[in-house]
This record gives C-alpha cells, structure tokens and sequence, in this order.
C-alpha cells in the first residue's frame, strides 16, 4: 500500500516537473537568469524523482534510502517555503506530494545492507 | 583499471566544483534578494537540483553499481544538467557560469566512463537489461 503511494507519488511529481519546464516558454519570452532558476525548479522534482525510483528499486540498500530519505526531507521543507513565498494553489499541490513523496518512501532499515 | 580510477577522479571533480559553486551560490541569496519572494524559491531550488543530482550520482556509484536502470536515470540526470549549465551560461555569458558547466560535464563524463568500466554500459542504449 505505501509502496504504491510512494510510486504514484514519484510519478506525479514528474508529470508536475515536465508540465513546469514545458511552461517555460509560455512564461520568459527572452533567455535571461530567471529562465534558468525556473527550469531548475522542474529539474529538482526530476532529480527527486528519478532518487526515489532508484530508492523503491533498491529498498533493502541503507545508503540509497539514506539520500532518498535527506533528499525527500529537503524536497519537503523546499516545498513548505514555497508556499510561504507564493501562497497560490500550485504551492499547496506541490507541497501535497512532496509531503506525500516523504512519508511514504522506503526508510532506512537497520538490517538493511550498507555498500 | 588506471582508466577507471581517471573516470572516477573525473567524477569526484565534478561534484566537488558543482557543490562548492552551489555553496557560493546558495550564501549569495541574501546579497541578491532582500526580501523572500518567488524568484528566490527558484533560485534557491537551482542549488537543490544540485544537490539531489549528486545524491543521485552517489546513490547509484555507491549504493546500485550492478544495475542498469539506476545508471540509466543517472545518465539521463546528468544529461539533464549539462542542458542546464549551457541554458546558464547561454542566459548569463559569464566567466563564472563556465566552471557551472565545466562540473556538469566532468560529472556526465566521470559518471558514463565509470558505468563504461563495469563493462555494463559498452552499448548502454542498445543492449538488454541483463542485470535488473
């Protein structure tokens, strides 16, 4: 059940990473610095994601879940100042499946193997 | 083997110049905006990417060595951040938007010699998934 939580979560938060780096275009009509934070934003959520599919796969690996479960803690605390700093609904989407992704990723066991 | 070792100091390097240039990054935050606003969020979420990218790459060198899948997605995530270190530098030609770059691509090569040297990644896009 929290396995599956967990992929749905991942994939969401794909799908929320492409939609925001496609809208680029839509949003700067000219390269500029904003542009490139902007894209990195989409890229972050990409980065998350892509960690916690390895982590799903590699559950029983103490280092991976490690990273997954700081990266997930970071994603999750990114995702409560951006609703601080723009209170609009995407921010509480956005927050909803990084707190989301969080809870139901794999944790590190301690019988799990360290490599 | 001495290859190998070269892919890996090669690696090493491009994370060590991404996160030190993500710290100086992250502590101009304040210098460049003086109040919380949206625009900081992306900013301070460019570090972030940073960070899970090398997460990601240690997660998969240290963690996930024998599979394919995990060196696919870190391929494609250190594809993924050469594209956003030559947006940088494409939007700010600045010198130092070159070292940003210089760090992606010494990642994305460190990282595909080392998978290379396993043996595994010789036709990555073409063989099967013999160990998943």
């Amino acid at each position: 059940m929290k396995s599956r939580a967990h992929r749905v979560f991942t994939w969401l938060i794909v799908a929320l990473s492409v939609v925001h780096i496609a809208a680029t275009p839509a949003i700067f009509s000219e390269l500029k610095s904003s542009l490139a934070w902007f894209v990195g934003v989409g890229l972050m959520g990409l980065f998350l994601a892509f960690l916690n599919f390895i982590a799903a796969r590699h559950s029983g690996d103490r280092a991976i879940t490690r990273f997954c479960l700081a990266a997930n803690v970071l994603g999750a605390l990114f995702a409560g100042g951006n609703i601080i700093t723009d209170p609009a609904p995407q921010s509480y989407v956005a927050a909803l499946l990084f707190i989301g992704l969080a809870l139901s990723a794999p944790r590190p066991s301690r019988n799990a193997s360290v490599t | 083997m001495a290859r190998s070792r070269t892919f890996k100091a090669l690696q090493v390097a491009g994370m060590c110049i991404l996160f030190a240039l993500m710290l100086f990054h992250a502590a101009l935050a304040p210098v460049m905006f003086k109040e919380l606003s949206g625009r900081l969020v992306w900013y301070v979420s460019t570090d972030l990417s940073v960070v899970f990218l090398i997460f990601l790459n240690l997660a998969v060198a240290y963690g996930a060595a024998e599979s394919r899948t995990p060196w696919r997605l870190c391929h494609t995530a250190n594809g993924l951040g050469v594209a956003l270190g030559i947006l940088n530098l494409a939007a700010v030609p600045e010198p130092i938007n070159i070292p940003v770059l210089i760090g992606f691509l010494a990642l994305a090569i460190g990282t595909f010699g080392r998978d290379r040297g396993t043996g595994n990644a010789s036709l990555l896009w073409v063989r099967g998934d013999p160990k998943k």
